[in-house]
C-alpha cells in the first residue's frame, strides 16, 4: 500500500502553479467569507447596535396591573346604595373540547344558560376553528368559585377512574376576571349616584369609566389607585421573580358617604312612581334637603334607568333633571320675591293689595284669571297673596322693587349660578341684567310671579332652604363629609320666619290645601308654570345648517309644569320638600299635581322622623 | 518516532485549539449556567473522552488511514443506517444513538471526518483519473450514499456540509472546472425540484425561507432570529459582562446552548468578545492552512484540506445563520456548540492534522 502511493505523483510533480492557484482561490473565498462575518457583526453591534438593544429591553419588559379595588357609595346611615363586586368573562377553548354534549352539559348547570345554546356556539367556534369562545359574561364570583372547585373535583374523580379526564372532555376554562359596579336597590337614586361603564377593548384589561353622577365626580376617590408589577418577562409572558423591578401595590377606593338617606329616598322614589302612574307626564323632579346643612336627602328624577341593566333606557332618562333642568319657576318664585321685598324695604309687613283680575304695566295688561276669580281676588294681605297665589298684587311688589332689585333678588337667592353640588354636570339659571332687558317694568313684573326667568330646581330648593333656615343661603351638598363651606345672609331671620308663616295658609286654606296631612302643619307654595312654546322650525333647502331648528315664541297654553315647595314641619323645618312635575296630564295645576306628591312624601318624613302632632285630629 | 520528527510538531495548532476549546467551554458555561451543571458536566465528560482518543490518534500514522480507507467508508454508511434502526427521535429527526449513561452518539457528525478520511484515500488513488467523467462520477457516487442516508434522517444541515466537502476535496484534487460547473447547475436544479415536490420537510421550508424575513415568519422560526438578532445588538461594543447577558438569562432564544450559542457570546462579549472570538477561529484556520499546504503526501494535502473547509464551512455557516444572513439549516459552531459528537470529531481532527504535521516533510511558508 505504501509502495502504491509513493508510485502516485507528488504535489511537486504535478504542475505548481495550478495548484497554487487552487489553493489561493479557495483561502480568498474563505477569507472574504469571514470578511463578511466582520462587515455583519459590524452592522449589527455597532451600527443597529442602540436600537436593538431598546428593542431587546422592550421585548423583555413587562407590566401587570393590579387593580385596585372601587369604593362603595353608602348612605348617612351607611346603607349600601353601590359597591364593587368581582365578576368574571368564562370562555373555553373549543378545539380543546373533547366532548361537547358533557362540555355544554356542565357549563350549562354552572352558568345558567341553555345546554342548546352553549351546544351551538361550541360548535360552531369549532367549526370555524376559533381557539377561544366566550360561553357567558359577567358571572358573579361566587358562582366561578364554585364553578372552579367542580371542575378539580371532577378532574380528580376522572384521574383517580381512570376514565377520560375531564379537562379532556370539557377543555380548559379561561376565566377573565374584573369588578364591576352593583346597584343593590336597582334605579334607586339612579341620578345622584351615576352609573359606570365596563369597557373592553381587545388586548386591554376590562377598564371601569365613570360617566354620571357621584361615580363620575368622585372617581378619583372612588377608584382608588392600580398598582403595578413591572419586570422582566420570560419569553412564555411570565414575571421573573428576581428580575422584578418594581413593585407599586394598589390603593384601594374610599367609600363616600353621601348626605342621601336611603329611608327618604325610598319615599321620594314611591312618590313619584305614583305621580307618573296618575297624571302620565313627561317627567317628574322631587328633592328633599336639609335646610340648615344644605344636606340632599333625596333626589329623584323620572323617567330614570337602571345602573347595569342589560336594557338600556332612552337617552333623555339618564339626564339628572333636578340640578339639569332649565325652567321658568312660576308662582312658586312669589314667596321669594316678597321676602326679597320685604327685605329691602320695598313694601311693609302689613301692606295690603288690591287685585281686580288684570293690571296694566305700560301697554301690557297682566291678568289674574288663572285661578277662578275672574273678577279678581279683592283686598289681600301678603299672606293672602301667597295662598291665593295672586298676580297682580305679585305686579304691585315687582312695581315697588324696580327691575334692578328683582333681579338681585333671584341673584341674592343663588338662583343664577351653579349650586356646586357635588354632580359633574349642573345648569344654572338664567336672567340677563336689567340694563339689556327690552321692557324691564314689565321683565320685572312677570319676574315677580316666576315667568321671565330660568332656574333649576335644586336652586329653587335651595332658595326655599333659604326661607327655612331664618335667612341663611347653605350651600346645597350630597357628600356628607363635605362640610358646608359656603353661606351667606340673604334675608333678616324675621322676615324669613314670618314668610314661612304666611305659607301655612296656602296648605290650609288656599292652592295647596291637597298638601295637608292630618294633625301637622306643614306650609308651601304651589306653582303652575307655563311652558315656553317652542317652535320647531324645518330647515329650508338652502339653509347651511340642515337640522330643525327650535324658536321659543311666548308660552304654549297646553303645557305646564307643576310644582310645590313646602316645609316639614312649618314651624322649624327639618326638610324642604320640592316636587316639580313636567307637562302633567288630566289637570295641570300645582295644587292638584305636585301638592299630593309632597303630601306623600311629608307623610312618609313625619313616620320616619316620628314628628308630634300639634293640630287635634277633627272627629 | 524520532526526537527531529518531535520537533516537527505543530504547538501552535495545538495552542491555538486549547484557546478555542478553552473560550468554547466557557461560553457553554454561561450559555448553560440556568439549567443546573448536568448539560455542562456531560459536555465536559466528552472533552475528556475527546482528549483520550486525540493522543494515540497523534502517534498513529495517518497513513494506516489510508489502508482502512474501505472499511471506515462502510462503518460510516453503517452507522448511519443504524440510527435508521435503534435511533432515537427528537425534534422531529432521527439522529441520535442511545449509549448507556445518557450519552447519545451523533453518527451524522462522525460522517463529516469519516467521509474526509476515505474520500481522500480515494481520491489519491484516482490520481488524475479525476478529470475523467468516469473518475468524477465515482467521488459523486461515492459521498451520495452517506450524503442521502443524512438527508433522510432529516439532517439537511450535515448533508450539505458533506457535499461542500466532497466539492472542496475534488476541487482539490484537480477535478475538471467544466465537470464542477455542470454538478453545481445541477445541484441548483435538484434543490428547485425538491422544493417543488415536497421532499423538502414543511419545517425546512419555512426555515428556508424565514431567515430573509423573520418578522413575517415568526412562527415558523423566524422568532428565533428575531431574538437572536435581538441578542447580537444588545451586546453593543463591550458587552454585557460574562455571565450576564440578558436575553440569555431568560433563555430568548432557543437552542442557545447549540447552534444559537453565538447570540449568547455575542450579547455577553460584544463586538470586542465576537471579535476575539473570530481572532481565535482565524488563528486556528490559519495553523490548519499551513498543515495543508505544508504537507508533501497528497492523501495528507486532501485530508487537511477536507479539514480546513468542514471548520471554516461550519465557522461561516453558523454565524451567517445566527445573524440571519442564511438559512436556519442546523450547523453547530465547532468546539463551541454544545454536543459530544461534533467535539469529539473537532478534536480528533486537530489530532489529525497533528500527526500530519509530525510526519509531512514542511514546506516553510
Amino acid at each position: 500500500m505504501q509502495r502504491s502511493m509513493q508510485s502516485r505523483p507528488t504535489p511537486q510533480e504535478r504542475t505548481a502553479q495550478q495548484d497554487q492557484f487552487r489553493i489561493l482561490l479557495a483561502t480568498v473565498l474563505m477569507t472574504l467569507g469571514l470578511a463578511l462575518i466582520v462587515v455583519r457583526l459590524v452592522q449589527l453591534q455597532i451600527f443597529q447596535a442602540q436600537e436593538l438593544a431598546k428593542k431587546a429591553d422592550e421585548n423583555r419588559a413587562t407590566t401587570i396591573r393590579l387593580p385596585a379595588q372601587r369604593g362603595a357609595i353608602l348612605d348617612r346611615n351607611h346603607q349600601i346604595l353601590v359597591c364593587s363586586e368581582k365578576v368574571g368573562h368564562v370562555g373555553i377553548n373549543p378545539q380543546k373540547v373533547g366532548n361537547v354534549e358533557t362540555a355544554s352539559q356542565w357549563l350549562a348547570k354552572h352558568l345558567q344558560v341553555p345546554k342548546e345554546t352553549l351546544k351551538v356556539r361550541i360548535i360552531e367556534a369549532q367549526r370555524e376553528d376559533k381557539t377561544y369562545t366566550r360561553v357567558a359574561r359577567s358571572v358573579p364570583r361566587s358562582r366561578l368559585e364554585a364553578m372552579k372547585n367542580d371542575y378539580q373535583t371532577r378532574q380528580a374523580q376522572s384521574r383517580k377512574q381512570n376514565a377520560t379526564l375531564f379537562s379532556d372532555q370539557v377543555g380548559e376554562l379561561s376565566i377573565e376576571e374584573f369588578q364591576r359596579c352593583r346597584y343593590p336597590n336597582g334605579s334607586l337614586a339612579a341620578h345622584a349616584l351615576g352609573y359606570v361603564n365596563v369597557e373592553e377593548k381587545e388586548n386591554e384589561p376590562i377598564q371601569l369609566v365613570a360617566r354620571d353622577g357621584l361615580q363620575k365626580k368622585m372617581d378619583e376617590m372612588l377608584a382608588g389607585k392600580d398598582g403595578f408589577v413591572s419586570g422582566e418577562k420570560d419569553p412564555s409572558g411570565w414575571i421573573i421573580p428576581e428580575a422584578r423591578e418594581q413593585y407599586t401595590p394598589p390603593v384601594n377606593g374610599t367609600d363616600v358617604v353621601t348626605t342621601l338617606d336611603l329611608t327618604v329616598q325610598s319615599a321620594v322614589e314611591s312618590a313619584l312612581d305614583k305621580v307618573m302612574n296618575k297624571h302620565r307626564p313627561k317627567g317628574a323632579i322631587a328633592i328633599v334637603m336639609d335646610p340648615t346643612t344644605g344636606e340632599v336627602l333625596a333626589l329623584a328624577n323620572r323617567p330614570t334607568f337602571t345602573p347595569n341593566s342589560k336594557s338600556p333606557a332612552l337617552p333623555s332618562a339618564y339626564t339628572n333633571q333636578a340640578a339639569m333642568f332649565r325652567i321658568e319657576p312660576g308662582s312658586i318664585f312669589k314667596p321669594i320675591t316678597v321676602a326679597y321685598a320685604l327685605q329691602t324695604k320695598s313694601i311693609r309687613s302689613n301692606q295690603w293689595f288690591q287685585c281686580n283680575g288684570k293690571i296694566t304695566v305700560g301697554k301690557t295688561t297682566l291678568t289674574c284669571d288663572r285661578h277662578g276669580h275672574p273678577h279678581g281676588h279683592g283686598s289681600l294681605s301678603l299672606e293672602s297673596v301667597l295662598s291665593q297665589s295672586c298676580n297682580t298684587s305679585m305686579v304691585q311688589i315687582a312695581n315697588a322693587l324696580k327691575p334692578r332689585r328683582m333681579y338681585d333678588c333671584a341673584n341674592q337667592f343663588g338662583l343664577l349660578q351653579p349650586t356646586q353640588i357635588e354632580f359633574p354636570y349642573e345648569a344654572r339659571g338664567y336672567l340677563t341684567d336689567p340694563s339689556e332687558w327690552h321692557a324691564p317694568q314689565l321683565r320685572a313684573a312677570t319676574i315677580s310671579y316666576g315667568q321671565g326667568i330660568d332656574a333649576t330646581p335644586l336652586g329653587i330648593a335651595s332658595a326655599y332652604c333659604v326661607l327655612a333656615n331664618d335667612g341663611v343661603w347653605v350651600q346645597p351638598h350630597i357628600v356628607l363629609s363635605n362640610r358646608p363651606i359656603a353661606k351667606r345672609q340673604v334675608i333678616s331671620p324675621e322676615i324669613a320666619r314670618m314668610v314661612r308663616q304666611w305659607l301655612v295658609k296656602t296648605v290650609e286654606t288656599g292652592t295647596g290645601k291637597a298638601a295637608a296631612v292630618e294633625g301637622y302643619t306643614l306650609s308651601g307654595k304651589t306653582g303652575t308654570a307655563r311652558k315656553p312654546r317652542e317652535i320647531i322650525v324645518q330647515p329650508k333647502p338652502g339653509d347651511r345648517n340642515q337640522k330643525p331648528r327650535v324658536i321659543v315664541n311666548g308660552y304654549d297654553k297646553t303645557k305646564h309644569v307643576a310644582s310645590f315647595v313646602g316645609f316639614v314641619p312649618a314651624d322649624q323645618p327639618k326638610a324642604v320638600v320640592l316636587v316639580m312635575i313636567d307637562e302633567p296630564k288630566e289637570g295641570y295645576y300645582g295644587g292638584a299635581v305636585a301638592a299630593p306628591v309632597f303630601r306623600d312624601i311629608a307623610q312618609q318624613l313625619i313616620w320616619y322622623w316620628k314628628l308630634p302632632k300639634d293640630i287635634p285630629v277633627k272627629r | 518516532m524520532d526526537r527531529s520528527r518531535l520537533k516537527q510538531f505543530d504547538w501552535m495548532l495545538l495552542l491555538s485549539t486549547l484557546l478555542l476549546v478553552g473560550f468554547g467551554m466557557a461560553a457553554l458555561y454561561s450559555a448553560t449556567s440556568g439549567w443546573g451543571p448536568s448539560l455542562f458536566k456531560r459536555q465536559v465528560m466528552w472533552l475528556v473522552l475527546a482528549i483520550a482518543l486525540t493522543i494515540p490518534l497523534i502517534f498513529i500514522n495517518p497513513l494506516t488511514w489510508f489502508k482502512y480507507a474501505r472499511v471506515i467508508y462502510w462503518l460510516n454508511v453503517l452507522m448511519l443506517l443504524a440510527v435508521d434502526f435503534i435511533g432515537e427521535e427528537r425534534k422531529g429527526a432521527q439522529r441520535w444513538i442511545v449509549l448507556p449513561g445518557g450519552y447519545q452518539l451523533q453518527p451524522s457528525e462522525f460522517a463529516k471526518l469519516m467521509l474526509i478520511l476515505s474520500l481522500a484515500a480515494m481520491l489519491t488513488r484516482l490520481g488524475e483519473d479525476i478529470k475523467t467523467v468516469r473518475g468524477f462520477l465515482r467521488t459523486a457516487l461515492y459521498v451520495a450514499l452517506p450524503a442521502a442516508l443524512v438527508f433522510k434522517q432529516p439532517d439537511l444541515g450535515t448533508s450539505i456540509v458533506l457535499m461542500v466537502i466532497w466539492f472542496t476535496m475534488i476541487y482539490m484534487a484537480n477535478a475538471q472546472p467544466k465537470h464542477m460547473a455542470i454538478t453545481a447547475l445541477l445541484g441548483i436544479f435538484a434543490f428547485g425540484a425538491m422544493w417543488q415536490f415536497d421532499i423538502l420537510k414543511p419545517y425546512q421550508k419555512e426555515r428556508l425561507i424565514a431567515f430573509m424575513n423573520p418578522e413575517a415568519h415568526e412562527k415558523e422560526g423566524g422568532y428565533q432570529l428575531i431574538q437572536s438578532r435581538l441578542a447580537i445588538g444588545n451586546g453593543q461594543l463591550t458587552g454585557k459582562g460574562y455571565l450576564h447577558g440578558e436575553q440569555k438569562k431568560l433563555r430568548y432564544i432557543p437552542e442557545q446552548q447549540t447552534d444559537f450559542i453565538f447570540s449568547v457570546i455575542a450579547e455577553e462579549g460584544g463586538f470586542v468578545g465576537s471579535l476575539t472570538m473570530l481572532g481565535l477561529f482565524s488563528f486556528f484556520l490559519v495553523r490548519v492552512w499551513r498543515v495543508m499546504v505544508g504537507t508533501r503526501e497528497l492523501y495528507f494535502r486532501y485530508i487537511s484540506a477536507g479539514i480546513l473547509i468542514f471548520f471554516t464551512f461550519h465557522l461561516f455557516t453558523n454565524l451567517a445563520m445566527v445573524m440571519s444572513l442564511f438559512p436556519v439549516v442546523g450547523i453547530p459552531l465547532p468546539f463551541i456548540s454544545l454536543g459530544g459528537s461534533m467535539l469529539l470529531v473537532c478534536v480528533m481532527s486537530v489530532g489529525l492534522l497533528l500527526g500530519i504535521s509530525l510526519r509531512g516533510e514542511s514546506l516553510r511558508f
